[in-house]
């Protein structure tokens, strides 16, 4: 079992609900996303267009985060997230550096502590049944999530249907967010 | 071929639009498979009238002229007019002028702030000393809360519960959503203060006047009143579930009532049902989906010239010469009468002929996530800060070959004039701007004393 998403980048159309809907769900403070969406633009006027690449944790089974841990803070849950202890967690923020997605966010002050944070695919709504918030919220619904180890499952299917890939593939993290192309 | 909003949404608008439509009607694409479709309600709406050709509808049908008027927006002088707050706002200042018999003492303002979300805020304030009393049903403390006599305090967006029909488009080219008939239902999360939904305080509002029950009270009105956009589609209170005019009602009570009366719902569903499900969808059979099927076999013809507009122009004007009266807050009659032509014409605008030291355009856009300002959207704060990471918003955007034109770089700081004022902001290089255009975000609101004093033009 290995959850994993795949995003039709035909559809999103750079609104930010799931970038609204991840801070609503996880609480986070002011300034602080798990989630965000890359706007570029792509081509030359008059035949230049506006794209998005909605960007959630890639959840890497060869996370760049996990290796530079000093304490063990980071680590792959049984189903394949990429997930933080915050009881080990130290805040060096070597994870920040290491990660070529900036998925990794730094909270200043928690209490007495510093902590590093991310995206965590919702495993407390993936514990209930529920998918994730940013799933659920898309209105072009761009998002499939799923068990990408189940090669019958939607998610699954749609990969190899369209030729998903992860976003910056040759970097060998092994990402379990796969692009449908834009 | 779409002719929407971008070419009406100006003055001479209409003949844009019909210009679509001709060539549309001349290569057959009109009410057909993959063609332009007509917007909102889908039915028996566009029988012929006396000269066979298509009978007008929703706003095309025109209101009776009446002098003195009786509407501060002046709807006697405009029979075809949409929403016009301007003009509002124009009498309220100069009543005589806009041959008004009354002056405006009161306003009442309803989820909208005619002060922010306008081009000229400092006109609406003026306008607002002049009242003598005004009322204000507000969820946050605007300027319409700030300077109102009564504030009633209602629910936020998200604190009310709310029953709504899924509108299809308003100007629609695809058939996939003109079979969709559905409505829907959102759960309101608990509220934060000791507001009421805007249904209940107008309930309220007339049950302390005496108008809520009884013959012409609110709910006789509800009872007949039919969907404006979606006509007999919509959530109206219909056959044995219209309302009794002679006791009251929750609001939960009359949901319940529309929902069951709605002709699409096929399982006899209640709110509860609703509130369990989130909505009710019926798909409507495609061949329902043109309004060819109605009346088939060239039953309707198209117009190809706009005879009906001629009519109300010449009636409108025939009836200024009998009063002997000018039209009001124009220069000259003819600046109004030059569109009620029937026929496609060109029609000049403030901007045709614009001054030779100007040599750009300005042009704005929305982002998907501010849509609009409705419910104080720009004021969210987790949107403000989507809006501040995000560069192509809050910069000035120029195509590369313009800012090289200009001697201009990413980055640097720069005033843009218009006639009409300036403002100041960074460059931002951009493929995806015409080379004769200076692209500006907008329109996030206007400057007022209660916003960001860097959205203050001049």
């Amino acid at each position: 079992m290995r959850y994993g998403m795949v995003i039709d980048l035909q559809k999103c159309t750079g609104c930010n609900s799931c970038t609204v809907a991840c801070r609503a769900e996880q609480g986070t403070p002011a300034g602080v996303h798990f989630h965000k969406v890359i706007k570029y633009e792509f081509g030359k006027y008059p035949n230049a267009k506006m794209k998005f690449l909605p960007m959630p944790c890639m959840h890497c089974q060869d996370p760049p985060c996990q290796k530079v841990c000093p304490t063990g803070a980071t680590f792959i849950h049984p189903e394949g997230l990429v997930l933080i202890d915050e009881n080990k967690c130290i805040g060096c923020r070597a994870c920040m550096v290491a990660c070529p997605y900036e998925s990794r966010q730094f909270l200043w002050e928690i209490k007495t502590y510093f902590l590093g944070i991310k995206c965590n695919f919702c495993l407390q709504r993936l514990e209930q049944g529920r998918l994730p918030a940013c799933v659920t919220t898309c209105p072009s619904e761009a998002r499939t999530f799923g068990d990408i180890d189940d090669p019958e499952s939607e998610v699954s299917r749609l990969i190899v249907r369209h030729r998903g890939m992860p976003f910056r593939a040759e970097l060998g993290t092994e990402p379990s967010v796969y692009y449908m192309k834009g | 071929m779409s002719s929407a909003t971008s070419p009406t949404n100006r003055r001479g608008g209409t003949y844009a639009d019909l210009a679509g439509k001709l060539i549309n009607l001349m290569v057959g694409n009109i009410e057909v498979p993959g063609g332009c479709l007509s917007c909102s309600f889908r039915g028996p709406i566009m029988g012929p009238t006396e000269d066979g050709t298509s009978a007008p509808q929703y706003e095309a049908v025109p209101r009776p002229f009446k002098f003195p008027p009786e509407s501060a927006t002046l709807k006697e002088f405009y029979p075809h007019q949409h929403t016009a707050p301007h003009l509002a706002l124009k009498s309220i200042l100069n009543p005589e002028k806009h041959h008004l018999p009354y002056t405006v003492e009161a306003w009442m303002s309803v989820g909208g702030n005619p002060i922010r979300q306008n081009a000229q805020p400092e006109a609406y304030v003026a306008g607002f000393k002049k009242l003598s009393f005004s009322v204000a049903i507000a969820f946050h403390m605007d300027e319409c809360a700030i300077l109102s006599d009564v504030l009633l305090p209602e629910h936020s967006a998200l604190e009310r519960v709310r029953v709504t029909p899924f509108y299809p488009q308003h100007q629609s080219m695809d058939n996939e959503v003109c079979g969709l008939k559905m409505i829907q239902y959102r759960d309101p999360v608990p509220t934060l203060f000791n507001t009421k939904h805007v249904d209940e305080i107008f309930t309220e509002l007339a049950e302390k006047l005496g108008i809520l029950t009884g013959e012409g009270g609110l709910y006789d009105h509800l009872n007949r009143e039919i969907d404006w956009v979606d006509k007999t589609d919509g959530l109206n209170l219909n056959g044995e579930w219209k309302l009794d005019i002679n006791r009251k009602y929750t609001l939960e009570e009359i949901y319940d009532r529309q929902i069951r009366g709605w002709p699409y719902n096929k399982s006899n569903w209640t709110l509860e049902d609703l509130r369990q499900n989130g909505y009710l969808e019926y798909w409507r059979p495609r061949k329902e989906f043109y309004l060819y099927y109605y009346f088939p076999d060239n039953q309707t013809r198209h117009p190809f010239y706009l005879l009906g507009l001629k009519t109300v122009g010449d009636r409108l004007k025939e009836n200024l010469k009998q009063h002997q009266i000018p039209f009001p807050g124009v220069p000259h009659d003819d600046y109004i009468f030059d569109l009620y032509d029937p026929v496609v014409h060109w029609v000049e605008t403030s901007e045709t002929h614009p001054p030779k030291e100007y040599d750009l355009w300005a042009v704005n856009w929305k982002t998907p996530y501010y849509a609009n300002d409705a419910g104080n959207l720009t004021g969210n704060p987790w949107l403000a800060e989507i809006y501040a990471k995000d560069p192509w918003e809050a910069n000035v955007l120029l195509n590369p070959i313009t800012a090289a034109r200009k001697g201009l770089m990413e980055g640097d700081s720069v005033v843009v004039a218009s006639r009409y004022g300036e403002l100041e902001g960074r460059i931002r290089v951009s493929e995806l701007f015409h080379p004769d255009t200076a692209g500006i975000a907008g329109s996030y609101g206007p400057g007022t004393l209660q916003s960001n004093p860097l959205n203050r033009g001049r």
